[in-house]
């Protein structure tokens, strides 16, 4: 089962496709009319790829069949993907991809008061670390998993909370800019990074040692590799819970750090009256009132 | 222009929210504990029964056929060599618990071998294990629409040197009522006086 048949989707999506298509151009025009650094190019396709091929590939097959498959998939999409599209500061480009009535029409919608609402309450900094951690949790409740494998529309639900809610993290989290317009103060974004280590250890660890089988669905409907038994797929599956994504919340602390530390040396050598940065990871900023002009 | 209007409401609306996701929460937690079954409730989680197959002499057969009756959904292959005789040997001890209300269940056993599985084959395994057991198979397609259905995994393995092959297939046994709507799932940890207890009040139920 090599070559192309690797890439034919196992349950067919058209919200997936759609969406993926649609980020895809949007990105492609943006990236004809702003320049855009060849690093952050590769860092968006790279994260795009990923998060399709996880989501949309035979790789969901065995996802579905094998625990530690469907551990290396959510670490695809809630940690690796988005951490790389977050990396590649997709805002502006993604806006410039947009035509310009659309982009005015954006704009009023993020001022809209429920969606500002919405989206204040999304992004303060103790919901956005209980959401992520929360929903690693969530979807590992044996009972909640039990039926999330099982009914493919949790599944689905499942899946796309895992995408949406990485990328809303990382993009807060890797986000380069000062306080304002950021949503996040930089202390805060490192000491989120820094604070949703130890509940992911946790629950690596407690699969991981786990003396019973918390997941029997695997068994029940089916495996997709007969060498490995239950007991080393969960072992594999709690152990990638565990590391890998440790090691990319501790790289993220360090690059949150990093760019903490530009922005005050930034501040030190402009004489402590900050740079006037454009609106680059494409948030709406907290303060700003209706939109009186839609500047291209 | 007021500096942080919603400064001091966030809180509160922040609280209410997060008491409204525990909510959800301690609902989903609870959902497996549901209702008076012993077996697992997995009632609305899977579509209703519904596949086309052929039976012995290659009679085609789809699953309104069944409808009226409670069926108890089971893929295998005829040369398995423990798990498929294991579950075929609980599933009909359970029925023989049951005595003559028995007459109103089957066991569908769904070859996903086939391959070397003929249908009159795989008739023969069935029957072999109680008189309400059936046997089908089906093209190749067939067995992957239905397995997709249901979310069940078949894979055959690689071929000894006598040509023989294992298939690796799923171990659960799908139970549906009388109008065709999937309801338990049976484990081969669950014990059999679980299933009898469950087959008889699926029985008893309203369809």
């Amino acid at each position: 089962m090599m070559g192309w048949e690797l890439l034919v989707p196992w349950q067919p999506s058209p919200t997936v496709v759609v969406a993926v298509l649609l980020s895809a151009f949007l990105y492609w025009r943006g990236g004809r009319r702003v320049r855009v650094s060849w690093s952050r190019r590769v860092a968006f396709w790279g994260g795009l790829g990923l998060i399709y091929v996880a989501l949309h590939t035979r790789v969901d097959y065995y996802a579905e069949r094998e625990f530690f498959v469907h551990r290396l998939q959510h670490l695809a999409l809630h940690h690796l993907g988005p951490f790389l599209i977050a990396l590649a500061v997709p805002g502006p480009t993604l806006r410039a991809g947009l035509p310009v009535g659309w982009r005015c029409a954006l704009r009023r919608l993020l001022a809209w008061a429920p969606v500002r609402i919405v989206v204040d309450f999304l992004t303060q900094s103790v919901v956005t670390g209980v959401l992520f951690v929360g929903l690693i949790w969530l979807w590992l409740l044996p009972g909640v998993h039990f039926y999330a494998m099982l009914d493919v529309r949790l599944y689905r639900l499942m899946n796309w909370s895992m995408v949406l809610d990485g990328l809303v993290f990382w993009l807060l989290v890797l986000d380069r800019r000062p306080a304002p317009p950021a949503r996040l103060k930089p202390a805060v974004r490192v000491l989120l990074l820094a604070a949703v280590i130890p509940p992911q250890v946790v629950s690596g660890a407690l699969i991981t040692f786990s003396p019973r089988q918390l997941y029997p669905l695997y068994e029940l409907c089916g495996r997709a590799f007969s060498g490995i038994d239950a007991r080393t797929d969960q072992t594999v599956g709690g152990l990638i819970l565990w590391i890998p994504s440790i090691m990319m919340c501790m790289a993220g602390a360090v690059l949150a750090l990093y760019f903490w530390y530009r922005i005050s040396e930034r501040r030190e050598r402009t004489g402590g009256v900050p740079r006037r940065v454009s609106s680059m990871a494409g948030w709406a900023p907290r303060r700003r009132p209706e939109a009186s002009t839609c500047r291209e | 222009m007021s500096p942080k209007p919603d400064a001091r409401e966030q809180p509160v609306r922040g609280r209410r929210i997060a008491a409204a996701l525990c909510l959800f929460l301690l609902t989903a937690c609870s959902r497996s504990g549901s209702s008076g079954w012993k077996l697992t409730d997995i009632r609305g989680h899977l579509p209703d029964l519904a596949f086309h197959l052929s039976a012995a002499g290659g009679v085609p057969v789809t699953a309104r056929q069944y409808r009226g009756k409670v069926v108890l959904l089971f893929f295998g292959f005829t040369h398995c060599p423990d798990t498929c005789p294991e579950t075929l040997a609980r599933l009909a001890a359970a029925l023989r618990q049951l005595g003559p209300e028995a007459r109103e269940f089957r066991i569908l056993f769904v070859s996903v071998d086939p391959r070397r599985d003929t249908p009159e084959a795989t008739e023969r395994f069935a029957r072999a294990f109680s008189p309400q057991a059936v046997g089908l198979t089906g093209t190749p397609d067939q067995i992957e629409a239905m397995a997709k259905r249901y979310r069940v995994a078949y894979e055959a393995q690689a071929p000894d040197r006598a040509g023989d092959y294992e298939v690796m297939h799923s171990k659960g046994v799908y139970i549906f009522d009388r109008a065709g709507r999937a309801r338990l799932l049976d484990s081969d940890t669950d014990p059999v006086a679980a299933l009898v207890r469950d087959l008889k009040q699926l029985a008893a139920a309203p369809s």
